[in-house]
């Protein structure tokens, strides 16, 4: 069925395709999110190599394979299809297989061969066969994976202690490490090396309080003391606290004074756990925020990032806006790969990756 | 090479007048991979085999050259289509019209979504012409295609990425749109 086109102003351009992320749901470690916002590249490290691609991008931890989506936006649903890369030996078409067309759900899968540095690649989505025209591009960056050792606290306050335990905390750290797989990060979690810490005096039995407005956070600082591991990301579980799922120091402050950690409630879940671990490495602000500071997004792709705030999100309209993709006012995992000009916290896999270099 | 010999009429012998087309002046539509009018870049869809069909009769054919660019004619009041082609056979197609009403005010939804379609941004398809252009839409009923598309066009145009269309996005728009 031919698409419909009203020409105005004498001139008209037509974009076929676009990629997006290839199911909704929970994250999984091959369907990453795709970083479609918009069509130019942005800034990106000098070591990516200068590419005129136009389009989204994806990152693939070196040797996954994973699954993206090809969207039919503006040509016929049962248009023939093929997808090929500009170099198979960074990153590789798994399926459909070479000269193949690409199914009717749109569902593609690259494998990620080679992190090489200045060598960027395309993958290309063409009208009819492997020599046809290209009708859109997509960037995938390769990741060798960057492995960072975590050590997990349990905390008891006054008392009362958190309700994880080291067995509780395995699967926690597996949701996690699918968030963050597009980044080519994992977190080492050994449950044999879980600590019971105990501390008392603080002003809530169970609770971390903190009047972050006012910027007091001893109790804060006390917790994430006790028995820091200096080769290893501390993560401190309390029961409670009483302005957040999690806290994490700005990144201004030094690693080197002996606590440099983050506190989690049992009441946060693993995506929140994700956002800390991602503020701890180097992203301190929030997605949802402007460049000063202020809360003022609330449009889908903001909502779609781990570093979005607050999570759960208040609905809004449009209705839209409420489900981006992984349930009812539930935020996504998106760590962004583009660095857009527009965006003040922007880059956020480059900047994690170099701060992934020196963690501790 | 585009050719349109099928759609030129030849007066009588007799006839004072000079050969006459028989639809109006071709009006160009770009295939790209990215919206938006190039800036010193490419981004026109090279290669593509197209034909253009009007009134039951091929009036153009030809294949796309680095700008993407298809020169179309279409009848007053009428359609044509725009046919892809892949080894010689149609395998996507465009229903083609041309309006002369004048672009909507960009402060209106109806506006930014006529500016965001002709610049090549994915609207969706609502609307009675069926090219995402909804004029019954507000600001709370409007696709998630069209803020994702005020989101790409701020993006693209290295502006804050919030979805609102304000008056420097309305600015952008009208001077990208030529109108």
């Amino acid at each position: 069925m031919a698409m419909k086109v009203t020409i105005r102003n004498q001139r008209q351009i037509i974009v076929p395709i676009r990629f997006t992320r290839a199911v909704t749901g929970s994250p999984l470690a091959d369907a990453p999110e795709v970083d479609d916002r918009g069509f130019e590249p942005g800034t990106r490290p000098p070591s990516w190599g200068h590419s005129q691609y136009r389009g989204a991008m994806v990152g693939i931890t070196q040797g996954d394979t994973v699954r993206v989506k090809v969207l039919r936006e503006d040509i016929d649903a049962g248009a023939p299809l093929t997808v090929t890369s500009t170099d198979p030996k960074i990153a590789s078409i798994e399926d459909p297989p070479s000269g193949a067309l690409l199914g009717a759900d749109g569902i593609f899968k690259i494998k990620g061969v080679a992190d090489v540095r200045n060598k960027p690649v395309k993958i290309q989505v063409r009208l009819g066969g492997t020599g046809g025209p290209v009708l859109g591009e997509l960037e995938p960056h390769i990741f060798e994976l960057k492995s960072l050792k975590i050590r997990i606290h349990l905390v008891t306050i006054n008392g009362i202690s958190t309700a994880r335990t080291a067995a509780s905390m395995i699967p926690v750290v597996q949701e996690i490490n699918r968030i963050w797989r597009p980044a080519g990060i994992e977190f080492d979690y050994d449950p044999a090396l879980t600590l019971q810490e105990n501390i008392n005096g603080l002003a809530v039995a169970g609770q971390m309080t903190t009047n972050l407005a006012a910027s007091s956070f001893a109790e804060f600082s006390s917790i994430i003391n006790l028995h820091p591991d200096a080769n290893r990301i501390n993560i401190y579980c309390v029961n409670t606290a009483n302005e957040v799922f999690g806290l994490t120091f700005a990144n201004d402050v030094s690693r080197a004074q002996g606590g440099y950690g983050i506190v989690v409630t049992d009441s946060s879940s693993p995506n929140s756990n994700a956002h800390e671990l991602c503020h701890y490495l180097d992203n301190p602000e929030h997605s949802t925020e402007n460049a000063a500071r202020a809360g003022v997004r609330q449009d889908f792709w903001a909502r779609r990032r781990l570093l979005s705030t607050p999570n759960p999100y208040p609905n809004s309209v449009p209705a839209f806006r409420n489900d981006v993709g992984y349930g009812a006012q539930t935020r996504g995992p998106q760590i962004s790969i583009k660095d857009l000009a527009g965006d003040p916290w922007d880059g956020e896999e480059a900047r994690a990756r170099v701060r992934a270099r020196t963690p501790f | 090479m585009s050719s349109a010999a099928s759609a030129i009429a030849r007066l009588i012998k007799s006839s004072s007048a000079f050969n006459t087309l028989a639809l109006p002046p071709a009006v160009p539509v770009f295939l790209q991979m990215s919206p938006g009018f190039p800036n010193g870049d490419k981004r026109g869809i090279v290669g593509l085999d197209f034909q253009v069909v009007s009134g039951g009769k091929v009036i153009s054919q030809g294949k796309t050259a680095d700008d993407g660019k298809i020169d179309v004619r279409v009848p007053v009041g009428g359609s044509s289509t725009v046919q892809l082609m892949f080894n010689g056979a149609v395998v996507a197609s465009y229903e083609v019209k041309v309006t002369a009403d004048p672009l909507a005010p960009v402060a209106a939804i109806t506006g930014q979504m006529q500016r965001l379609r002709l610049l090549g941004y994915q609207i969706g398809h609502l609307g009675a012409d069926g090219d995402g252009v909804d004029a019954a839409a507000t600001a709370a009923t409007v696709p998630m295609e069209f803020e994702r598309s005020v989101l790409d066009f701020q993006a693209d145009n290295g502006s804050f990425t919030d979805a609102s269309v304000d008056a420097n996005m309305q600015n952008l728009l009208t001077t990208q749109a030529h109108g």
